[in-house]
């Protein structure tokens, strides 16, 4: 075959050319850190990345999710569990009261009681984040209301303006969790605190609590701490479930940098390589393009 | 005495051929680096002898031909690879247009967009009564808006962009094919004169290629040496004249047809049909899937919305969320943007509920596109990944199709290209021939001499 000068240039050139994109290829590699820096530098590669993308902000999106769930279902076990403490009072002050009170003296524990409804009436109307915790999904107006009654007994009437809703939040793929109690559930509606208003009615009328009242008011407990005890599966579950969900999060960021990240190493040694072979190519280019007979005729 | 005459006629003829060879070897060098130039070699061939009685004898040397040395067939192939090669680095520049549009993968393009959107679905679920969440759910679809409008206004702008490029490249077109006219009636008109036209000739080879880079051509030379340039069965260029081509916006397509009329050209090749492949076919492809998307998600969006209540006595309902159809006019309510309470985040009217604002989250999941097959994301993700393919697949082709190139090129100026080197070699000959010859002359000029001293 007939090699001419301009062969050799334009080969020189189309081999000098590949080498410069390589080399900046590589450079693009590591200067922005990323393998993929467009989906045609790896089709396959860009698609998953965008699939783990969207997994990592839905999984970010659930962490936080948990976190407000955790919240709230705290400030439900704290009121729970402030009820209970004025629930076990209250036994205490009716046993007090029917065991050898002066009849005198009887009217004074209702002062006691009345002490212990407010008590239980701020606690069933906590409010987490600007919403009323036990109302069910009737989170924007106190569950529980007390008014004085025109007609008594009772002096005052309860009104539960909740409802038995349900609040779901998700927290994992495919998962939801109600996080809500509803005073429905907890303080069986109304029950607690008309029996409360009742004992206190009655102790103000000289009338000690009966072993009917002790039985209503343990039921309520019983009520109370069955829910409680939900609320806690719950808030352990979702510990769980947080839990999961952070291992699941290294996972998916690990598994994202395989895809997308610049092997820096490979990059570099190949960048090293790449120039030394541009150096070759340009200093045996500077020898043998300027060379021709003419060089020889005298 | 005749027979010195005649070898003295044989010096002079001998001398002037190595002059016209010397002639074309400077005429090569002068023209080593002509982009398209082919070397010439000056034909020797013997005159005609003289019969004697003891046989032929001979009269010396004559250029008979200065002959372009070019692989006809190298040509041939040239421009046929030339068409799909510059077609594929055509789609390729423009496709990687495309995807710079789309900024994928990256947290600020649609996709974050989308992953926004329906987080702060979310979010609005874990605070349905909160005016922060709302509107943070009224930002988001802002931003999913603006997305998809800043997309499709890209694509949409670089497509009307082709329109003009195209209409460039017929104009380059209808030059080449008018200079190329020209050219092959200097050829035809040179030979039918008994002359060559070598230089002529090489012009042509060069303009051909270069047509062959814009559009699809085939080429046909006739026995006297004149072209038929043709494309898609329309001949646009011979020694008779030049069809001028038109490009024209005709509906949704370019169409390119000649200023006799007639059916559009069917353009497949070169830069042209590069142009035109993603003016109509591939650009409106992703815009129609791009629709697509904004529409289902539209649809979808706004049926669950327009179930749910927002907040309010009574809770207020039936809204739509979004307006618009598609990519290019899918807008939030303004109704909803004047007032954020009437997000539907409740499915039975209580402020607390957020079942409707997790079924709107949800819609993430649904498969709602390709026959109910894929989700919104998952149908977006794959416009991105069958755009990176596409991209990396033009870039593919036009390299291997370049390398090709290459090596044909190589194996055209393995033939017509000039060698230093060579023409150096051919110089030392003529000049050596020249100085024989020469010393022909001299050596006949003394033996005359001593013809003449004898008388």
């Amino acid at each position: 075959m007939r090699i001419t000068e301009s062969r050799f240039a334009s080969d020189f050139l189309y081999n000098v050319n590949n080498s410069q994109q390589r080399i900046n290829e590589y450079q693009n590699q590591l200067s922005s850190g990323l393998r993929v820096n467009e989906p045609s530098d790896d089709p396959e590669a860009a698609d998953l990345i965008l699939r783990l993308n969207t997994s990592l902000s839905r999984n970010e999106q659930f962490t936080s999710n948990i976190g407000s769930a955790q919240s709230m279902l705290s400030t439900t076990t704290d009121a729970l569990d402030g009820v209970q403490q004025i629930i076990g009072q209250l036994q205490t002050t009716m046993t007090q009261a029917a065991n050898g009170a002066q009849a005198s003296t009887i009217p004074s524990f209702a002062d006691t009681v009345d002490g212990y409804i407010s008590q239980v009436l701020a606690q069933a109307n906590t409010q987490f984040n600007g919403k009323y915790v036990f109302g069910g999904t009737q989170t924007q107006t106190p569950p529980y209301v007390l008014t004085p009654n025109a007609a008594p007994p009772p002096s005052e009437t309860v009104t539960f303006n909740g409802n038995a809703g349900t609040i779901s939040y998700a927290v994992a793929e495919g998962q939801t969790q109600q996080v809500n109690v509803s005073g429905q559930e907890a303080f069986n509606g109304t029950a607690l605190l008309d029996e409360m208003i009742k004992i206190r009615d009655n102790l103000k009328a000289g009338i000690v609590p009966t072993a009917a009242d002790e039985t209503a008011v343990q039921n309520s407990l019983n009520t109370l701490l069955s829910a409680s005890g939900r609320a806690g599966t719950v808030l352990q579950g979702l510990d769980t479930t947080a839990a999961h969900l952070q291992a699941q999060h290294t996972q998916l960021l690990s598994l994202r940098s395989a895809q997308q990240d610049t092997d820096v190493a490979a990059a570099t040694l190949n960048l090293k390589q790449e120039q030394t072979t541009l150096d070759a190519a340009l200093a045996i280019g500077a020898k043998i393009l300027p060379l021709s007979l003419t060089d020889f005729l005298t | 005495m005749s027979g010195l005459s005649l070898i003295l006629e044989t010096a002079r003829r001998a001398m002037q051929a190595q002059q016209t060879g010397l002639g074309v070897t400077s005429h090569n060098i002068a023209n080593a680096t002509t982009p398209g130039y082919s070397r010439q070699v000056a034909g020797f061939v013997p005159t005609q002898p003289l019969p004697e009685p003891y046989g032929l004898l001979g009269t010396g040397v004559t250029v008979a031909s200065v002959t372009r040395m070019r692989d006809q067939f190298a040509d041939a192939q040239i421009r046929d690879v030339s068409q799909s090669q510059s077609r594929s680095s055509m789609e390729n520049q423009i496709l990687s247009q495309v995807q710079s549009s789309f900024n994928e993968p990256s947290d600020t393009a649609l996709s974050g967009s989308l992953s926004q959107f329906f987080n702060s679905w979310q979010s609005l679920s874990v605070n349905p009564e909160d005016s922060s969440s709302r509107n943070a759910v009224l930002q988001s679809a802002g931003q999913l808006a603006q997305s998809f409008h800043t997309l499709n206004g890209d694509l949409t702008q670089l497509r009307s962009s082709l329109a003009e490029d195209a209409a460039a490249k017929v104009t380059s077109i209808n030059t080449l094919t008018s200079e190329l006219s020209t050219l092959d009636r200097q050829i035809t008109a040179a030979h039918a004169a008994g002359q060559d036209a070598n230089d002529a000739m090489d012009q042509r080879d060069q303009k051909l290629q270069e047509l062959s880079g814009l559009i699809n051509i085939s080429v046909s030379f006739d026995t006297r040496g004149s072209m038929l340039v043709s494309t898609g069965g329309s001949v646009i260029a011979s020694g008779a004249g030049s069809l001028q081509l038109t490009s024209a916006v005709v509906g949704n397509s370019i169409a390119i047809n000649t200023s006799l009329g007639g059916p559009n050209l069917n353009v497949t090749g070169g830069e042209l049909g590069g142009v035109l492949n993603m003016y109509n076919t591939a650009i409106p492809g992703i815009l129609t899937q791009l629709d697509q998307a904004a529409g289902a998600l539209i649809t979808r969006v706004n049926q669950i919305h327009a179930a749910g209540d927002g907040l309010g006595t009574p809770p207020p309902t039936g809204n739509a969320f979004f307006t618009g159809t598609g990519a290019a006019d899918i807008n939030l309510n303004p109704a909803l943007q004047a007032d954020p309470n009437l997000i539907a985040a409740s499915s039975d009217g209580t402020p607390g509920d957020n079942t409707n604002a997790l079924a709107l989250a949800g819609v993430q999941n649904e498969n709602l596109l390709s026959s109910n097959s894929v989700t919104i994301g998952q149908f977006y993700n794959g416009v991105v990944s069958s755009l990176g393919t596409a991209v990396k697949t033009a870039g593919d082709t036009s390299t291997q199709q370049q390398s090709v190139l290459t090596g044909l090129q190589n194996q055209q100026s393995s033939v017509a290209g000039v060698s230093l080197d060579e023409e150096m070699t051919n110089m030392i000959e003529y000049q050596k021939g020249y100085d024989a010859a020469a010393k022909l002359v001299t050596t006949v000029n003394a033996m005359f001499d001593t013809l003449i001293q004898m008388v």
